[in-house]
């Protein structure tokens, strides 16, 4: 498993959870996945939010893909998708929408449908990013993942 | 409007229950008042039974419960929620932009938890705690 590097992490928006109007804070954090990156995507994922500790769950709100297309697209395996580490059951995927393109494009995809018997969400988990059943075979582009989450304790 | 969140626990007995009395989650508004609700995650805890629901998916719902999933708020498979023999964590996806509900956020309205159709489920005994991340948006 890779750890993201080159990422900021924002402070949110919002008052503190609690506070005097109930608010919750707000996380953004923008994960920038090298091509190196992404030609290993399957066999070596990407953890992009480390675990928030016992009894505690990240809510992935948001996530935007920006594919920055430089002159090999991906091929093959370019389904890509972010779980929590050990789920079966994706959070969001780009369908192979995204890294497999001739041209740079953000997309914003919706949240996948949580079907079959397997938890989507697990508690005190990172967060990951892969692709499906291999590794791509080509391809020289980057990607920023811009992410948008909170914590809950459960 | 900063977000927030609450959590709502479901008793068995609420499910067994959730076609006939549809559970609130959050109650309305108020007079031109709309309720976003970005994230809705389900915990359900298996107990030693689970519900026995025909066909009908469980749906959250403003307003009037419509004639299908494609024209509800928000769906979700009873076999693949409280219809199971396990523990499970999930999200509910929001609705087909394709098919969308007639009125997809009313004025004022309260989100519930209902089935398709007001079937109320048989059996089981386990329980739920939604988490539910909304903002009161004022018109």
């Amino acid at each position: 498993m890779q750890q993201s590097g080159g990422f900021n992490i924002v402070p949110g928006f919002s008052s503190n959870e609690g506070g005097s109007d109930g608010g919750i804070i707000i996380y953004e954090k923008k994960v920038s996945l090298s091509s190196a990156q992404i030609l290993t995507l399957n066999s070596n994922p990407v953890v992009l939010i480390d675990a928030p500790g016992s009894g505690k769950m990240i809510d992935l709100i948001s996530a935007v893909g920006q594919y920055n297309f430089n002159t090999v697209t991906y091929t093959t395996n370019t389904n890509l998708s972010l779980f929590f580490e050990g789920s079966t059951v994706a959070l969001f995927v780009w369908n192979n929408s995204l890294i497999n393109q001739t041209f740079s494009r953000g997309i914003k995809p919706p949240i996948a449908f949580p079907s079959g018997t397997n938890p989507q969400y697990l508690q005190n988990t990172p967060i990951i990013a892969q692709v499906v059943n291999g590794n791509p075979t080509e391809g020289d582009g980057t990607v920023d993942l811009f992410l948008t989450y909170s914590i809950i304790e459960l | 409007m900063s977000l927030k969140r609450i959590k709502v626990s479901l008793t068995s007995n609420d499910i067994l229950n959730i076609g006939s009395s549809p559970f609130i989650l959050i109650p309305a508004g108020g007079p031109n008042t709309l309720i976003d609700t970005p994230s809705i995650i389900m915990k359900y805890n298996f107990g030693t039974i689970p519900y026995q629901v025909s066909t009908a998916n469980l749906i959250l719902i403003f307003g009037v419960v419509q004639a299908s999933d494609a024209g509800n708020q928000y769906s979700t498979s009873s076999n693949s929620s409280i219809g199971l023999s396990s523990n499970k964590i999930f999200k509910f996806s929001g609705p087909s932009l394709n098919a969308p509900p007639v009125n997809m956020m009313p004025i004022n309205q309260a989100l519930r938890l209902t089935t398709l159709g007001n079937e109320n489920p048989i059996n089981g005994n386990g329980t739920a705690d939604f988490y539910i991340t909304y903002r009161i948006l004022h018109l």
